[in-house]
């Protein structure tokens, strides 16, 4: 039978299972296979094409990389970082990248807050919840799909800013149009810096992720799921 | 056994789906391999949705080399001029690079650098001899620490081109050609909505002209120094007499980068600005935007150091993984052939070639002026970081335009930067 | 009155989100009937005058045109169903089970959303060399895929989690297993979810494709190229 071979654990318990109640669901699934196998495809091509590349481009960020295969790079340590640290046009694009994102999430949350129903801060005001409180308890999880959504759409978003103003304006005139994208790209692609290049966007991941998972947070604790 | 029945037609669409991928990637991977020799060509011949030039190419030139040179195949790729670099460095990294790259010259010091192109001065036996052929602006893209990595393939500059109505306007039949000739100009001009002179940016592209012909320089001829050179009193005096004419409004705004201003391709047609200096592809562009517009092309408006612009264009390298380098060299020598240029020139290129002047001016008459004056033009500094000094260069002179430095005290600065860089800083 | 409110209002920042979305691709539409000559012209004009069909003929009588076209067509179909595949799978997983790692395979997947591409290019490049997927179909298809299962199995997680325990048990009290579950019941119940995640990866893949391929054989996607500078204004 083709169902042993793929799912053998959940085949043998079937016929006992069918008797069973359901609140028996979660006991057993957690000792089982099935999810592994849900993910191992997945999981397999996100390793060998993401992950390990990402692994590779972290090494980079520690030389002063050298492109072509076969050329020694020096191992330099933090000095990329150090550098990042310093540069003023870094952070001048970093914050304006996110100055971008904060008006597009500002309006998405405002859209939001205008879709909290009325009623039920209503019935918070009378229960004797005071403004914090009926912040936390009715506004805060009604907006909070809204809330994923600008989380993933601030980093993807991110990304399409970067093609459009690569296309129209290639960073210039003094690089003024720069979205730290732009400024990554012409780091490793036009000065062929990938070291600094990589430890640039090594940063930028950390401060995106960093973001990402506070507000996944936020979002996973009012729902109810725990992360 | 319904639910084998699923993990199974589960399987089969997994399965099936990858049979399919693997039938599609053998498909495509199949190479000739009966050929002798083939020898891989990248460029961006076909830039600008234009099919003439690589029609030349893949219907004309490259069957003429092949039947000359048998046993020989060439394969032309063309890539988008947008993606080139990218791919090219990429290809770097994999050592996946072609035989051949038709580059732009700002690229040739930047992978000799990496040592991924061939010296072709100490490679090619004749080398002198082609090289002797070509104008020497156009030739020196190509020399980086004491050797040449290519020969030119195509060539442009930058010439004054003029629009009659606004000179009349100023009270001049002919073009400015003088520095003194601007000044006068400008006077003229004040107060009657007409600038003088537009131009796009504050880049080395843009910038360089004005310079040599002051009299002055960027660097040192050896390309060590910029101190002493960029901050000299006869560039100062050239920049003092550009910042005097945007302070007066006779330079628009758009040369210290306002999106919002009219682009120099629309306001010379339509009698916003007296004169631009550009290159010799606009012609085509007004042929079909503003067929009625009859530009007036002239030499550079000479200055204490004479006319001379700045040289654009592509050379023609070779990569050091290529495996037919011989076969390559043959490919590079018969670019240099008159046949292979003047059938360029008639899909739109300019010669490399002086002695094809001639020939050159009899297909397209208003390369004149290009031509003539590609004869004393110069190239920008062939180094690996010479995007950068695009940035120091317009970053620093836009303060100065804005009135937010000086003009010594800007070019001061920027002379630092580019010192920093010469000497191999980041 | 306040609801009122709240709709007009959501009305117009949808008709104002529209008219942006929709304008650009208008204009697209508008300038592959233009000659190239007015492509540039300023300001632009959305009527083209004249109109010309040459860059549709131009395109289609392109040698490799069917060629090109229908490897595209593949890649975006094949990509698209295989990303769909997978990352449906490990949504479910990830909103149907617990399991141990659970978190930190999350949490990595969550990687894929904040690295910039670009800084993965040359080892992506160098890995698919090594692997033998360079100048293949299935290469693409390989890198497509793997680069959009972040953003789809975060987008149909956040749905599966969202349907009712209640169907599942039902269903397994039925004998469904949990390939029955996924396949039968969260994929169908799913199909708003599914559909937006298979037109962003459609999307992409078919932006991913333009730079792939020179974008002037598409004669309809030709506007962007256009629209930067042209590079010989610089100096070539």
């Amino acid at each position: 039978m083709a169902a042993r071979l793929t799912v053998g654990k959940e085949t043998v318990s079937r016929a006992a299972q069918l008797n069973k109640k359901s609140s028996q669901l979660r006991a057993r699934i957690q000792k089982n296979a099935t999810p592994y196998l849900f993910l191992a495809p997945g999981v397999l091509l996100f390793l060998t094409a993401v992950i390990y590349p990402t692994l590779q481009a972290l090494k980079m960020s520690f030389y002063d990389w050298k492109i072509v295969s076969g050329a020694i790079s020096q191992f330099i340590g933090f000095e990329n970082y150090i550098r990042a640290f310093r540069d003023s046009h870094f952070w001048l694009s970093l914050s304006k990248g996110i100055w971008k994102g904060v008006g597009w999430a500002m309006m998405i949350f405002l859209a939001a807050l205008q879709g909290v129903p009325k009623e039920l801060e209503e019935a918070a005001d009378v229960d004797g919840a005071n403004r914090w409180q009926r912040f936390k308890a009715v506004t805060l999880p009604a907006i909070a799909p809204a809330t994923t959504f600008v989380a993933i759409m601030l980093v993807i978003g991110g990304f399409n800013v970067f093609i459009s103003v690569q296309l129209m304006t290639d960073g210039g005139p003094i690089g003024q149009t720069d979205v730290l994208l732009t400024y990554m790209y012409r780091q490793a692609f036009s000065f062929l810096d990938f070291g600094y290049g990589s430890a640039l966007s090594a940063i930028l991941s950390l401060v995106v992720f960093a973001f990402a998972l506070i507000q996944l947070r936020l979002f996973r604790s009012r729902s109810g799921e725990d992360i | 056994m319904k639910n084998s029945t699923k993990w199974g037609s589960a399987v089969t669409l997994a399965t099936s789906l990858a049979l399919l991928v693997a039938s599609l990637s053998s498909g495509i991977t199949s190479a000739s391999a009966a050929d002798p020799v083939t020898i891989t060509f990248w460029g961006a011949y076909g830039n600008g949705g234009n099919s003439t030039q690589q029609d030349a190419l893949n219907k004309e030139l490259i069957p003429a080399f092949e039947a000359a040179n048998p046993g020989i195949t060439v394969k032309y790729v063309d890539v988008a001029y947008d993606s080139l670099l990218q791919k090219l460095t990429t290809s770097a990294a994999g050592d996946e690079l072609p035989d051949l790259v038709r580059a732009d010259l700002g690229w040739v010091p930047k992978f000799a650098d990496l040592g991924v192109l061939v010296p072709l001065s100490s490679k090619m036996s004749d080398f002198k001899a082609l090289a002797a052929k070509t104008y020497p602006g156009s030739l020196s893209t190509n020399f980086y620490k004491g050797k040449y990595y290519g020969l030119p393939l195509d060539t442009n500059t930058r010439v004054l081109i003029s629009n009659s109505k606004a000179l009349a306007a100023a009270g001049r039949t002919t073009p400015p050609k003088t520095f003194a000739d601007l000044t006068t100009m400008a006077t003229k001009l004040k107060g009657k909505k007409i600038a003088l002179f537009a131009d796009g940016g504050l880049g080395a592209w843009n910038i360089s002209p004005w310079i040599w012909s002051g009299g002055g320089d960027i660097t040192n001829a050896a390309q060590t120094k910029s101190t002493g050179y960029l901050n000299s009193a006869k560039n100062v005096a050239t920049v003092q007499m550009l910042v005097n004419f945007y302070k007066q409004k006779l330079i628009p705004n758009l040369i210290t980068g306002n999106k919002g201003a009219v682009g120099t391709s629309d306001g010379l047609p339509k009698g916003l600005y007296a004169t631009i200096f550009d290159g010799p592809w606009m012609s085509g562009i007004w042929t079909g935007q503003y067929p009625k517009f009859k530009p007036i092309y002239s030499p550079l408006p000479a200055g204490p150091g004479g006319s001379i612009s700045v040289v654009g264009g592509e050379d023609i390298v070779l990569t050091s993984s290529s495996k037919n380098q011989d076969a390559a060299m043959k490919f590079i020598r018969f670019t240099q052939s008159s046949q292979f240029q003047l059938a360029m020139v008639k899909t739109g290129q300019m010669t490399v070639i002086p002695a094809l002047m001639k020939q050159e001016i009899a297909t397209t008459p208003y390369y004149a002026t290009f031509a003539a004056q590609l004869k004393t033009a110069k190239s920008r500094l062939a180094i690996p970081d010479g995007s950068k000094v695009d940035g120091i260069l317009s970053t620093n002179l836009t303060q100065a335009f804005l009135g937010k430095t000086t003009v010594k005290n800007a070019l001061t600065v920027a002379a630092a930067q580019i010192d920093y860089i010469l000497a191999g800083g980041k | 009155m306040r609801r009122r409110i709240a709709v007009s209002g959501r009305y117009l920042a949808l008709i104002f989100g529209l008219i942006i979305t929709v304008t650009p691709f208008l204009y697209m539409v508008s300038t592959s009937f233009k000659s190239q000559a007015f492509v540039l012209s300023f300001p632009p004009e959305f009527i083209p005058r004249p109109a010309t069909l040459s860059n549709y003929s131009q395109a289609l009588t392109t040698q490799n045109f069917k060629l090109y076209f229908l490897n595209s067509l593949i890649v975006a179909v094949v990509s698209t169903t295989a990303s769909i595949l997978i990352s449906s799978m490990m949504a479910y997983a990830f909103a149907r089970f617990r399991f141990p790692g659970r978190e930190i395979i999350f949490r990595t997947l969550l990687i894929g959303l904040v690295i910039p591409a670009v800084m993965l290019l040359i080892p992506q490049f160098i890995l698919a060399k090594y692997l033998g997927l360079l100048n293949s179909l299935f290469g693409l298809i390989f890198f497509y895929v793997a680069g959009s299962l972040s953003l789809n199995t975060f987008l149909l997680r956040g749905f599966f989690a969202s349907l009712p325990l209640d169907l599942d048990h039902a269903m397994q009290v039925d004998g469904g297993n949990a390939w029955t579950r996924y396949w039968r019941l969260a994929m169908p119940l799913s199909k708003p979810a599914v559909a937006t995640a298979t037109c962003h990866t459609m999307g992409a893949c078919i932006r991913g494709l333009i730079n792939c391929h020179s974008a002037r054989h598409y004669s309809i996607y030709y506007f962007p190229a256009l629209l930067r500078s042209r590079p010989h204004c610089r100096g070539g």
